[in-house]
């Protein structure tokens, strides 16, 4: 009996439940005009859109988004990651650019019941950036900038791969981590950047992204250059020097003897922004300082 | 009508070893106590699991007023019989008083509440243990003795025919054995419960037992059934329990004396 | 002393419970990190207008915060009924292996990349359900097989699986990209999201329902409390009861982990604390445990809300922080012992 009473107070709750609370239906989605209040949620999608000309229209970005300096002083709506719902909608935006990994493309989706306009975008390599950018520029109503932007990537990145071509490709050794020790992989936006900067990456094909490494395969791979990134918040000079103590403990290896330890700013080496031909520049211009006519 | 118990050749194995109860055949009255006796591991304890349903016999019947034990619902077993096992583990603070409300679970409504009438059957069961006192102690901070009697009054406000005790004595003093033996006694005279109680005291079993069960462990003795004073002779004992021993008599109470080892 | 619990003192304490709780969901809906004007969002709706007050107060916070009641409810009344069930006061509702399945249904939905969603629910949370209640199937056939001991078997079967699913976890960490480590990783601290209506009312309902279900076997659970076979003994038939207890509390245990990833403590703590203060009877401690729970997880989730503002730290991080002093403070002041003898 009381079992019978159970599933017929859980049946009217199942079908009486969303009638008697019918979600009200707020406004169809706005007209296409080009979007006035740009929330943006990732460091790198705030600099494509800086980068159009739009930083006036930008009402609010995560921590970290630090570049350009204008958008320091921009109200923040939460991390990358951990993203304030309540603070995006308070802004009101007519646009949301979200990146397209699980968390952000959830949170899409709940800001589009809540008829927010979003939308978002995977960026992995060079050409979902260069997508990326010609998306945004249509949407904001900046086609042209956009494609002066791209074309300006491309052009950059050519007279850096065209500086490189012929130069022998010395063995870089990518650390993004030193204890334990990992390095980048094959399968990495990070070995794109070695390739295109004229490098050839230590580490052969590995199962893993970023593998972590003993020291019979940091060895075994005989680097020629070593290249870290700049942790957050260390000095960069701090930073060299600790790298130079660390690596001597291997001090048979090339990199080691000719001293080829590199710190890079990681704002332009690990964001995948518009500012990654810069960061490919940069890497170049380490690895062949005789081709760019600067000091090693 | 016939007797209370019906046991019918009852054999009982644990799963890959020999048998422990074989082809064991008795019957009890009811408001009957019933002493069972014998040495270590000769299946005392599992013989009142058997009995209350607990475990289930390899061959033979075991029949409560009738009915076969094993074909009963907890339910209906728990209404007819009651067990107080040797020791029972506290998790949380269940106070005396709620441990001992538990018994009722058979008889509560679909609410899950207990009646005043349950109430009142556990107050009584309080009562005649002498534990009405320790009602809102938390049931870990009692000695063995006030378990015990807490166990035996919930054993009580079950309401049920048959009372059954694995060693309601182990670990208590002299004055606590007494006194759990002149309680289960009173409890027969007075309400006229049927008591089957293992018990390692022989003497205890020959003053306050109606008859008692010597379980023997081989073939060349079968296990007895009968009034403490034929079952429990001195050449029995010796060869069951392999110890020699003396029978006294004291103002037409008998008594038994451990002498020494068998050689 | 505590009095003996009658239906009467039973209904007052519920209602006392879910007072305090209705309070403090308005309080906590009064909190954000936006200031929201009540009249706005009262306010006749012009169709066409948006009106963000109604929209964050409505279908941001006042949804979440139901959401919270709803996981800490969840998880406080199952971590009760494992508690009583495995006759262990460490058991929490992850002890069965809930949370390694969970956890590895999300890493491999992550790692798919699947974009498809059922019934409005995010791949994360239909994979880490299915994961969680497989687990728990898998755990308890172990378990059956472990056989005798059932109570140790289906332990030491959780205590496998978990370790077995934690190393697969890991294995597929180590060779995931790094969104999709952070993913998980956020995913495995507890997080409150919002979610729509229809995802509440089904939830809300399969919550309520295993809570009413479990609040009708309390009577046999206070029994199996103590042990099993004294628990046939007193009438109960075990196995049967513990099949639907363990059934109904993994369901609800796999519905909040599958709404909110895993957030701790709450499961281990709140029964244990309103066992310190009311008695260890499960009618009691069932309904008790479910409306503390949900009412002390709506408190968490407001002050993950706000206190690194504008953005949120994972609820399980401040249940923890808040819960372990709080709890040890009732267990200084109530000074009784949980488990064992003393």
């Amino acid at each position: 009996m009381r079992w019978l009473i159970l599933m017929l107070l859980v049946v009217t709750w199942w079908a009486a439940g969303p009638a008697v609370f019918s979600p009200t239906q707020g406004p169809g989605p706005s007209e296409s005009h080009a979007p006035q209040r740009i929330i943006t949620l990732a460091p790198n999608l705030t600099e494509i859109v800086c980068g159009l000309g739009l930083t006036d229209q930008v009402v609010a970005v995560t921590q970290f988004s630090e570049f350009p300096e204008a958008v320091r002083s921009k109200p923040k709506v939460g991390s990358f990651w951990q993203l304030n719902l309540e603070a995006i909608v308070g802004k009101q935006p007519d646009l949301v650019l979200a990146l397209g990994f699980q968390q952000q493309r959830d949170l899409a989706r709940r800001l589009r019941r809540m008829h927010v306009p979003v939308e978002t975008f995977n960026i992995e390599d060079f050409n979902d950036l260069l997508g990326a950018i010609g998306a945004i520029g249509k949407i904001t109503g900046r086609p042209a900038q956009a494609t002066g932007m791209v074309e300006s990537l491309q052009r950059d990145l050519a007279e850096v791969q065209a500086t490189v071509r012929l130069a022998p490709r010395p063995r870089v050794l990518w650390s993004i981590q030193r204890e334990p020790l990992r390095v980048a992989g094959r399968k990495t936006f990070v070995n794109w950047i070695i390739e295109n900067a004229g490098g050839l990456n230590a580490i052969g094909p590995t199962l893993h992204q970023y593998p972590p490494v003993g020291a019979e395969q940091v060895l075994a791979c005989q680097p020629e250059v070593i290249v870290e990134q700049l942790m957050v918040q260390q000095d960069p000079h701090e930073q060299l020097k600790q790298a130079r103590a660390y690596w001597q403990r291997y001090n048979h290896l090339p990199a080691v003897q000719t001293q080829r330890i590199v710190v890079l700013n990681d704002d332009l080496v690990a964001r995948m922004g518009p500012r990654i031909v810069m960061g490919v520049r940069v890497t170049a211009e380490h690895l062949h300082p005789d081709l760019f006519g600067v000091a090693p | 009508m016939g007797p209370q118990w019906d046991i019918q050749t009852l054999s009982f194995a644990y799963k890959g070893q020999g048998v422990l109860i074989d082809q064991l055949s008795f019957s009890l009255a009811a408001g009957t106590f019933t002493g069972v006796a014998g040495p270590n591991g000769v299946g005392k304890t599992t013989l009142i699991h058997l009995l209350s349903g607990t475990l289930n016999p390899s061959e033979g019947k075991i029949l409560l007023e009738g009915q076969s034990v094993h074909g009963m619902s907890p339910a209906s077993l728990a209404r007819r019989l009651a067990l107080v096992r040797q020791h029972t583990d506290m998790s949380f603070g269940f106070t005396v008083e709620e441990t001992v409300l538990m018994a009722r679970t058979a008889h509560l409504d679909w609410r899950g509440f207990e009646s005043t009438v349950d109430r009142d059957r556990v107050h009584e069961a309080l009562c005649l243990t002498e534990t009405d006192h320790l009602a809102h102690r938390s049931i870990n901070s009692l000695s063995g003795g006030e378990c015990q009697r807490v166990f035996i009054a919930r054993a009580l406000a079950q309401d049920t025919d048959v009372l059954i005790l694995d060693e309601p004595t182990n670990h208590l003093d002299l004055k606590h054995q007494i006194a759990v033996y002149d309680l289960l006694k009173s409890i027969q005279v007075d309400q006229g419960k049927t008591i089957i109680t293992i018990t390692h005291d022989i003497n205890m079993a020959m003053q306050y037992c109606d008859q008692v069960l010597l379980l023997s462990p081989g073939y060349d003795q079968k296990s007895v059934i009968g009034p403490p004073q034929d079952v429990l002779t001195c050449d029995r004992i010796e060869a069951v329990f392999g110890v020699r021993v003396m029978r006294l008599t004291h103002n037409e109470h008998t008594f038994i004396a451990p002498i020494g080892q068998c050689r | 002393m505590r009095p003996l619990l009658t239906p009467g003192r039973l209904v007052r304490l519920v209602l006392a419970a879910a007072l305090l709780m209705v309070s403090v969901m308005a309080a906590c809906c009064m909190v954000g990190t936006e200031t929201v004007s009540l009249k706005a969002v009262f306010a006749h709706q012009t169709p066409g207008q948006p009106n963000p007050d109604y929209e964050i107060f409505v279908k941001i916070r006042l949804a979440r915060v139901i959401l919270a009641v709803i996981v800490g409810a969840a998880l406080a009344c199952s971590g009760a009924v494992f508690q009583g069930l495995l006759r262990n006061p460490l058991a929490d509702p992850y002890i069965l292996g809930i949370s390694s399945g969970a956890g590895l249904g999300a890493m491999v939905a992550v790692m798919l990349g699947i974009q498809w969603t059922l019934w409005g629910r995010s791949p994360i949370a239909v994979f880490a359900f299915a994961g969680a209640v497989g687990t728990v199937a898998l755990v308890w056939s172990i378990g059956r097989v472990a056989g005798k001991y059932h109570v140790t078997g289906l332990l030491l079967a959780g205590v496998v699986v978990n370790a077995f699913f934690s190393a697969l976890i890991m294995f597929l960490t180590s060779i995931a990209n790094s969104s999709q480590i952070q993913t998980t990783l956020f995913w495995l601290m507890g997080n409150m999201t919002e979610e729509t209506w229809d995802v509440l009312w089904f939830s809300g309902g399969l919550v309520c329902a295993g809570a009413v279900g479990l609040f009708f076997l309390a009577p046999k659970l206070n029994a199996i409390s103590l042990s099993d076979s004294d628990a046939r003994n007193l009438g109960i038939h075990v196995t049967a009861v513990r099949v639907c207890a363990f059934g109904m509390a993994a369901m609800i245990t796999a519905c909040a982990v599958s709404l909110s990833g895993l957030i701790g403590f709450v499961g281990l703590i709140i029964p244990h604390a309103i066992r310190l203060i009311w008695g260890p009877d499960h009618r009691l401690l069932i309904p008790l445990s479910a409306l503390v729970g949900g009412t002390f997880l709506v408190l968490a989730d407001t002050v993950s809300r706000v206190v690194v503002a504008p953005a949120q730290l994972p609820v399980g991080v401040v249940t923890a922080l808040v819960g372990g002093p709080i709890f040890i403070v009732l267990l200084i002041r109530h000074n009784r012992c949980l488990g064992g003898r003393p």
